[in-house]
């Protein structure tokens, strides 16, 4: 029997619309990364695909964002020292200009009362990364959700086997615990080893690089990066607090080899300059002697989470803030424990 | 733009289709190939519009120098000046876009001078084109083709599902298609048979080629590889561009049918060859044709005796080695394929007693050591693989999830190694024992809901790993 001619086309059609529709709908139900809706069952998190609509749809009233500097924070510790109901969204490498689109996300979506911005100059000038299809609502972003890689592939079924679980009373192992708790979302300190004996060790070898910062038109770009972030944030409609998170020693001893110390401390001029004239606070963290103390770190950027923990006590008692009228000082104190801390460290000047 | 992506698929193929067959009616055919050639030429540079004027150059100076040859054919010497002609145009062209810097850096290695690099962008697909309307005018000298018009002409050179990556098309197997006027029409049929050809292409190419590609990419770069992970990183490279290519080039002939137009097939199973010589009948069956045209036979193929066939057989892979890069990894690799095919033609008696399977365990064994020069950014890379795959004294197999790390989710290593190896084992399975693409299209029948049913799922599939995003191996040439 001759077929009719565009069945097979009609059929095919016909099974990929009822495909889609199922697809779409086990995507809307299941929302593994809260697109709509914050789900009762917890769901593996992800800083880089869950952060949107942890912002979107978490119930907080403050908000602590920045890199990975501010992965390890205690938030309980956070919460109950200042005294606020603070989520914390922190993704490796994140940008001035991303923060930014995460701030406005979280301007338009909730009453926010108080932003806590660490400004990680290593990472000022990176790219946006976000995925727009979370941020947005428009029918296209919906329609990336339901047919998403990474929806499909990883979180639909590591988050359908949490349900189950959830559903038939079994235990998850630890490991996932910690991956779908919010309060710990994108934590490193399990099995980082902090010292300074490994650290130097290894900035001798380059084995690996210091925070890589792309120098071309550093300060030109870092300031362009700063006036869009101001342009485009509304800073008027809570508190806005920023912080410079403390760096090692060697991590500015190595900024001054590649010639670009004092290149960092005109953007953070820079940036005071406008964060202060838009009645925000900037604390600066970088110019304390705790830097000089390598065991705090496990490479020459991340620290350990006592200093997360200190950085929360110097929030609550308002201590190291920084103005256009005491930040020279600032960094006059910088300069003299880089120079501290090269006359303790000599096998340093020697491996150069 | 390349066919798996949500541009080609939801605006730009259907728009085509529709606005080429909206045309099918006109009395003159010219409407609809310049629909065609407006559509290709917007395909090709809609990545990069300066990719454009380099192709339309071409296609003029190389379509003028075939009218010469013919119009000047009465006059051989001048009729042969103007293919010299054009053959430098063309080795000039691609000389310069694909070789300068390769050239020049060598030249300052050897010399000890210091000319500068210049950022030259490669344009998509030059390779193919430019090797495309070379042969042309060999054959348009050769009396082998009759040259039309410089529509026609344009339509062949620029026909999208063909022009980036091949399969390397000839004339008389294009022009007579367009020339045909029942070809004019939509023609149920054939899209239902293209669309099918096309979805097995698009799944081979964004799930399967472009997952493997996470293993090779992290593979690559890792150092002091046990001897597990080593051959699991180079058997996904292995499966990787099979699955990569062979995928594209369904996909043109997928593309091809839907224009009722014929484009033939580039791969046939190739990693179940018994000998060198039959893999590269095989594999990129188009290009074999052409460097077999073009090459091979010109310079006296096997007529001349065996010393002068093995000569002809090696200066044949040494060129198929320079055409697929310029790097000095792919020439070797040429000039190995070179020495393996000589040495099989010199023993050819003797290697057929070998048991088939033997015979075809051996083949792909060199092929996946091949590989690793092709994939390799440099000796160094090089290696480092080739040191991982003769590392007895470790096995290494904890670290085989380093190399499907995708930064996603971190799942247990035992899920991991799990997934790997069960990826490969499959893929093994249905290299040496499946059905191939080629049968399945050539036995395709709408009547059957099975093939429906599987296109549809494997059509789903695919949307889904597109937002991936990806790009095709055979671009770069």
């Amino acid at each position: 029997m001759k077929p009719e001619k565009g069945k097979w086309a009609f059929r095919f059609i016909s099974i990929v619309l009822i495909g889609a529709i199922f697809m779409s709908a086990v995507v809307y139900i299941i929302d593994p990364l809260y697109k709509y809706r914050i789900s009762d069952t917890k769901y593996i998190l992800s800083e880089q695909y869950s952060s949107p609509g942890l912002v979107r749809f978490y119930e907080y009233d403050t908000l602590l964002i920045g890199s990975s500097m501010v992965q390890n924070t205690d938030m309980e510790h956070f919460n109950n020292k200042l005294n606020v109901n603070a989520i914390k969204i922190g993704i490796g490498g994140m940008g001035l200009l991303e923060q930014g689109k995460y701030i406005s996300l979280a301007n338009e979506k909730k009453d926010v009362k108080k932003y806590y911005i660490c400004v990680d100059l290593a990472s000022i000038n990176k790219p946006i990364r976000t995925n727009s299809y979370l941020f947005e609502d428009d029918a296209f972003s919906q329609i990336k959700y339901f047919f998403n890689y990474e929806v499909w592939t990883r979180y639909i079924p590591v988050d359908v086997g949490l349900i189950m679980a959830d559903l038939f009373g079994i235990d998850i192992p630890k490991s996932a615990e910690k991956a779908t708790d919010v309060k710990r979302m994108g934590e490193w300190k399990d099995g980082a080893v902090f010292g300074k004996e490994q650290i130097i060790h290894n900035y001798i070898n380059k084995k690996f690089a210091v925070s890589e910062v792309d120098k071309t038109d550093l300060v030109e770009t870092s300031k362009k990066n700063i006036d869009v972030f101001f342009e485009e944030v509304d800073i008027s409609k809570a508190e806005y607090n920023f912080f410079f998170p403390p760096y090692s020693a060697l991590a500015w001893y190595d900024f001054q080899q590649d010639e670009c110390f004092e290149e960092f401390l005109e953007i953070k001029e820079y940036f005071v300059e406008k964060a202060t004239s838009s009645r925000a606070n900037v604390y600066d963290f970088q110019s304390d002697e705790m830097v000089l103390n390598l065991d705090n770190y496990k490479d020459t950027t991340h620290y350990s989470p006592k200093i997360n923990n200190w950085m929360t006590e110097c929030f609550y008692a308002k201590e190291k803030i920084v103005t256009n009228e005491n930040i020279g000082k600032s960094h006059e104190k910088l300069r003299d424990i880089v120079e501290t801390f090269e006359k303790e460290n000599p096998q340093l000047v020697k491996s150069e | 733009m390349v066919y798996s992506s949500y541009v080609f698929l939801f605006l730009f193929l259907p728009i085509t289709l529709i606005g080429y067959f909206s045309l099918q009616n006109t009395k003159n055919k010219i409407y609809q190939r310049l629909f065609l050639i407006l559509a290709s030429l917007f395909f090709y540079g809609y990545n990069n519009i300066k990719y454009v004027p380099l192709i339309v150059l071409s296609v003029i100076v190389n379509y003028v120098i075939a009218k010469l040859i013919v119009v000047l054919k009465s006059k051989p010497f001048i009729s042969k000046v103007c293919l010299v002609a054009g053959i430098i145009f063309n080795v000039l062209l691609l000389g310069y876009f694909k070789y300068y810097n390769f050239f020049i850096e060598n030249m300052n290695a050897v010399l000890g001078m210091d000319i500068p690099i210049k950022k030259i962008l490669l344009p998509l697909g030059i390779s193919f084109f430019t090797f495309q309307q070379l042969s042309f005018q060999i054959s348009i000298y050769k009396g082998e083709h009759k040259l039309g018009n410089f529509i026609d002409y344009s339509t062949f050179v620029t026909f999208f599902p063909q022009l980036v990556a091949g399969p390397i098309v000839i004339y008389n197997e294009i022009e007579p298609q367009l020339m045909d006027d029942s070809r004019r029409k939509f023609n149920i049929e054939n899209f239902q048979k293209g669309l099918y050809m096309f979805i097995l292409g698009m799944f081979k190419k964004v799930v399967v080629a472009d997952t493997l590609s996470i293993f090779v990419d992290n593979g690559f770069v890792m150092t002091n590889l046990g001897f597990v992970t080593a051959w699991a990183t180079v058997l996904s490279y292995t499966f990787q561009i099979y699955f990569d290519f062979s995928g594209y080039s369904d996909m043109a002939i997928g593309l091809g049918k839907m224009f009722n137009i014929d484009i033939t097939y580039n791969f046939l199973s190739p990693y179940k060859s018994k000998s060198v010589s039959e893999f590269w009948r095989k594999w990129h069956i188009t290009l074999g044709r052409a460097l077999s045209t073009y090459i091979y036979i010109p310079l006296g193929g096997n007529r001349k005796g065996i010393v002068r066939t093995c000569i002809n057989l090696f200066l044949t892979f040494l060129v198929s080695g320079i055409w697929h890069g310029a790097a000095w990894t792919f020439v070797l690799w040429g000039v190995l394929y070179g020495v393996l095919v000589v040495i099989e033609r010199i023993f050819k008696k003797s290697i057929e007693k070998i048991p088939g399977f033997i015979r075809v365990c051996l083949v792909f064994l060199c092929v996946n050591l091949l590989w690793v020069l092709f994939r390799a950014e440099n000796f160094a890379q090089v290696a480092e693989i080739y040191k991982g795959m003769l590392n007895f004294t470790s096995f290494d197999i904890m670290r085989l999830s380093d190399i499907v790390v995708d930064g996603i989710i971190n799942f247990p290593t035992f899920i991991d190694i799990a997934y790997i190896l069960g990826i490969l084992t499959a893929l093994s399975v249905i290299v040496f024992k499946a059905k191939n693409s080629s049968y399945l299209y050539e036995n395709f029948t709408p009547f059957a809901y099975k093939t429906c049913l599987t296109s549809g799922v494997l059509f789903l599939i695919s949307i889904v790993f597109m937002s991936r995003g990806s790009v095709f191996i055979y671009f770069n040439f």
